[in-house]
């Protein structure tokens, strides 16, 4: 009987076998992991601390945590709260910094909070404290303290010693009384002012995101900026000079026709260009931020199998990449390839300044808030459309058609595309005949001839 | 007889061990489920990372299934897979063996997840099947099937829209996951 099963016995067993001696997925674990988050953390209080108290040691009469008290206080001064260091917390920004904010105090009545907020960059660190203060009506909706969403109110600044520096009312997440270039809406805020000013971020947290006020100051210089030593083991603060600033917008265009455009922009007007403005301000002159221009003319679509004028690719929190297509853009005038261009920085614009968000998606956001500043932006470079401005925005439509589509995450509807249009048309710029009137700019008409008297030819063409 | 029964100890003995691989094996596909419905009951109401179609009725609009790497490379995104070499980073938090495995997991898995309704008990859910989606021009995305490193503490998730590529560590933090930081998003035009 046992030697009628014995083949199959043998047979059961070898299969066990084989099957017992599969490799096993190696898991790769770090118990360490959350020791070493709390060391880091303790690490960075420790350095702001000690950053925090050289600062006010110098400035008051003596080292003591109650001399702050003593230091001469105007008007809109405050005494600056003792700090309880173990209520720090980490921050993380979306433009690469870090930094850690410390809760000072928190009036539920008022929503009046109060904070110390820190940030380093490159070893040196900047700290301020900031009043986060709702209007009513706000609060009343609001009631989270890191709820910044369409914020009304005010946040007040203060120096590491309660010196005060600056007052920015916000109505509606938007700043009041700003001499800024651009002021987005929808709980993130920027405002951008003259370059290399000290800056304050807020960060807050709402129940889809994170959120963060940047406010630049231009009332004062010389806020208390230190540089420390990473290894710093308790002995002192160094102080060193400025951070030596490096390239940040890398043009590795090899096609020379396109690679001027790209400088063209890059050297434009701050105060007529406002996409040469972002390009210059936001990835131009901060070591933080990283922008690579590159050329690629097989740039094609790997899924949809479409060749492509341009990609935009955020390859971390800090490193950004344009690749642009010469070849299939040398189809077009100077004034359409510009356009491009600028699409590809706002792509790059967006990436760092709403990080996850993507509603609306980023060619919606172009078309809704930003379709003005490319045109008055290409104007500035081609003067010769300011004449004929309808040409201008048609040239802006034109450049967003190929990303109107049925795919809500990144393209635009239809509806809205053709809403767009109405709005122009309502404001009197008659868009009905927008194709039409593009062509009178975009094509290079070096190839065809006629089709685009005020488009400007290039001279670098593909055969 | 004394020789049968060491035959049968030898056979208990051998299944003994086999039914602990096969254990562990569905053990670790358990954990891997249940840390993707976690995922996905962290994310699903923050839009933002996993960017899930929604209806206008907040029906989410999911797939069957996540694609592995190894078919998706193959099929449409050769160059791609380049773009998912993993190299140490301090940018991206990743030492040398956190590349290895994701590495050798982007180019090797071929198991396919499926996405099941009963993951997002609190949401009206539609699962498109692969020739709905071929009829469904309005939705394209491919979900990646995230890749768990560190012993579960962290996550690689990517996903496409179309030739849009998105892609993020999430970390755990006090036994949910939260946003880490993105490893790379790409736009065509």
């Amino acid at each position: 009987m046992i030697k009628q099963y014995k083949p199959l016995l043998f047979i059961a067993a070898s299969l066990l076998i084989f099957m017992s001696s599969c490799k096993k997925e190696v898991v790769i674990e770090n118990p360490n992991e959350s020791k070493i988050a709390s060391n880091e953390l303790k690490t960075l209080v420790k350095q702001v601390k000690v950053w925090r108290d050289s600062i006010v040691s110098n400035n008051a009469t003596g080292s003591s945590e109650n001399n702050i008290k003593s230091l001469s206080l105007s008007q809109n001064d405050i005494v600056p709260p003792v700090i309880e260091w173990d209520k720090a917390f980490k921050n993380y920004d979306t433009i690469g910094k870090k930094g850690i904010s410390v809760p000072l105090s928190y009036d539920p009545n008022s929503g009046n909070y109060l904070q110390l907020v820190t940030s380093l960059v490159k070893n040196k660190i900047t700290g301020f404290i900031v009043s986060t203060l709702p209007d009513s009506a706000y609060h009343e909706i609001h009631r989270n303290r890191f709820d910044f969403t369409n914020f009304t109110g005010s946040i007040i600044i203060y120096d590491i010693t309660g010196k005060y520096l600056k007052q920015v009312n916000f109505k509606q997440g938007t700043p009041i009384k700003e001499n800024s270039i651009s002021t987005n809406k929808w709980g993130q805020v920027k405002t951008f002012e003259e370059e290399d000013l000290p800056e304050v971020v807020v960060i807050g947290h709402r129940k889809r995101s994170t959120s963060y006020l940047l406010i630049f100051l231009n009332s004062i210089k010389g806020t208390p900026n230190q540089e420390f030593d990473p290894n710093f083991d308790g002995g002192g603060v160094p102080i060193g000079g400025i951070d030596e600033e490096l390239l940040e917008i890398i043009n590795e265009i090899t096609d020379p026709c396109l690679k001027d455009l790209v400088n063209n922009l890059q050297n434009s007007d701050k105060l007529n260009n406002a996409i040469g403005a972002i390009m210059q301000n936001v990835f131009g002159k901060s070591a933080k931020l990283n922008l690579t221009f590159k050329q690629d003319n097989n740039l094609i679509g790997k899924k949809k199998l479409r060749a492509a004028y341009g990609e935009s690719q955020r390859l971390s929190d800090i490193n950004f990449e344009i690749r642009l297509n010469a070849k299939k853009l040398s189809e077009f005038s100077k004034e359409r390839q510009t356009l491009t261009i600028m699409h590809e920085i706002l792509h790059n614009y967006f990436f760092n300044a709403y990080g996850i968000i993507n509603e609306p998606n980023s060619h919606t956001r172009m078309l809704n808030d930003y379709i003005e500043e490319m045109a008055s932006s290409l104007e500035n470079l081609f003067p010769k459309l300011k004449d004929h401005h309808e040409v201008t925005i048609a040239l802006c439509f034109d450049n967003l058609w190929s990303s109107v589509g049925p795919e809500k995450e990144f393209e635009i509807d239809p509806v809205v595309f053709k809403n767009a249009i109405s709005k122009y048309n309502s404001i009197g710029v008659n868009l009905n005949n927008w194709e039409s009137l593009a062509m009178d700019a975009k094509w290079n008409n070096s190839l065809k001839d006629g089709d685009s008297p005020l488009g400007t030819a290039s001279d670098c063409i593909y055969k | 007889m004394i020789k049968y029964i060491f035959k049968l100890i030898i056979t208990f003995t051998l299944m003994v061990i086999s039914c602990n691989s096969f254990a562990q094996k569905t053990k670790k596909e358990q954990r891997e489920i249940q840390e993707i419905k976690s995922i996905f009951k962290d994310f699903t109401n923050n839009n933002n990372i996993l960017q899930i179609n929604k209806e206008l009725d907040g029906t989410l609009i999911l797939p069957i299934h996540f694609k592995n790497y190894k078919n998706y490379f193959k099929e449409f995104d050769k160059n791609r897979g380049a773009l998912l070499n993993f190299t140490p980073s301090k940018i991206h938090k990743l030492i040398k063996s956190d590349c290895v495995y994701l590495n050798y997991v982007t180019l090797n898995d071929s198991n396919l997840i499926f996405i099941e309704k009963s993951w997002f008990p609190n949401n009206k859910v539609e699962i498109l099947t692969d020739s709905a989606r071929k009829l469904n021009k309005h939705y394209s995305q491919d979900f990646m099937k995230p890749i768990f490193f560190r012993n579960y503490k962290r996550c690689f998730i990517a996903f496409y829209y179309g030739d849009n590529l998105y892609s993020y560590f999430l970390k755990k933090k006090n036994k949910h996951w939260v946003y880490d930081r993105v490893y790379k998003i790409i736009t065509l035009d």
